[in-house]
């Protein structure tokens, strides 16, 4: 899988290192992975210390299975795809409450778009804006090809499903975005 | 056709604006630490010689090191999430962020009746002179926080003293 995010001989090195616990390899790959993925977990969360969570989550998660990690792709596509597991798992379990708790899927617009500011000053706020605002499925599609660089074939192995379905989630992302933008 | 063009441009301005999206954006900084000894407590990863409790390591942000405690505690709980939630770092974090977003909202409805015209600032004002004067006793002796803290006061004199002309 070709990585939008990197990777090298050095990462390799790294990686062996963390398979053994080593504290300066962790910190060496957190600190090049870990504002990637939290820019990713923050507009799939939606939500600041959810995606703080899920970062925590996912790194803990990576390293629990790194010595699973062949070096096929990327360390850093690597641990996206743990990511947007981590948070596809985590809104399955949102949606559970939602219906036991009434309006607890609800994101809160105003709070997602002041963290993503203060996350991500130079960002486009109106843009930021009508992508939080997309359904899940071309939400996530969009991030995932659009935003952070995959190509459909990729985003559908990240997100499980087929390349068709990723490609019609972005056609219906680009329809709706169009929309939003175009007021 | 030219409906076709038009929603062609659209497509390629719409994909142009989402690849100059930021793919970067910073954590709360508190989260680094919470990672690494959760990875220490599990044995994912080894404490270093050098990483004692008298060592610089250790000398992290007050907020990491409750922000693990917090995590500690919950480990045993099934719902960890709910731990790391309600952390004393996670909550100035989260209600940092509702009152900034108070703010934003408070600006949305500033044409709205003038008592929020001249309620609003002032109320901001306040809390933010009051978080200013809490930090500001953690670390008494620093300088930058002392004048942000005096700074903040006398802004909410300022608004206190036209409110109530």
């Amino acid at each position: 899988m070709p990585s939008p995010c990197g990777g090298d001989s050095d990462e390799m090195h790294s990686v062996a290192l963390a398979r053994l616990g080593d504290d300066e390899a962790f910190s060496q790959l957190y600190d090049t992975h870990h504002r990637r993925v939290f820019a990713l977990l923050l507009r799939l969360e939606r939500d600041e210390m959810a995606a703080a969570e899920a970062l925590q989550e996912t790194f803990i998660q990576a390293w629990k299975g790194i010595r699973a990690f062949r070096g096929a792709s990327g360390f850093g596509t690597w641990v996206h795809k743990i990511a947007v597991r981590t948070h596809l798992m985590r809104a399955r379990r949102r949606a559970r409450e939602a219906v036991r708790i009434e309006g607890g899927a609800a994101f809160d617009a105003a709070m997602y778009l002041v963290a993503a500011r203060r996350a991500m000053p130079e960002t486009s706020i109106d843009i930021e804006r009508a992508l939080a605002r997309l359904p899940d499925g071309a939400r996530h599609a969009a991030i995932l090809c659009l935003v952070t660089g995959y190509s459909y074939a990729d985003a559908a192995a990240i997100l499980g499903v087929r390349i068709g379905t990723v490609k019609s989630r972005i056609s219906r992302a680009r329809t709706m975005l169009r929309e939003m933008l175009d007021r | 056709m030219n409906d076709t063009k038009h929603f062609a441009d659209w497509e390629a301005k719409i994909d142009a604006a989402l690849a100059r999206l930021p793919r970067e954006a910073a954590p709360p900084l508190f989260l680094r630490e919470a990672i690494r000894r959760e990875l220490q407590t599990t044995r994912q990863l080894v404490v270093p010689p050098s990483d004692r409790w008298w060592s610089g390591l250790m000398r992290i942000a007050a907020a990491g090191a409750i922000f693990v405690a917090g995590l500690a505690v919950g480990r045993t709980d099934e719902n960890r999430r709910a731990s790391a939630a309600t952390s004393p770092a996670a909550d100035v974090q989260r209600t940092g962020t509702q009152y900034v977003a108070s703010i934003a909202r408070l600006n949305l409805a500033a044409g709205g009746s003038s008592a929020e015209r001249v309620d609003g600032p002032e109320v901001a004002v306040a809390a933010l002179a009051a978080a200013a004067a809490e930090v500001a006793s953690f670390t008494p002796n620093d300088t930058l926080l002392s004048q942000l803290a005096r700074v903040a006061r006398g802004a909410r004199e300022h608004l206190g003293t036209r409110g109530n002309r």
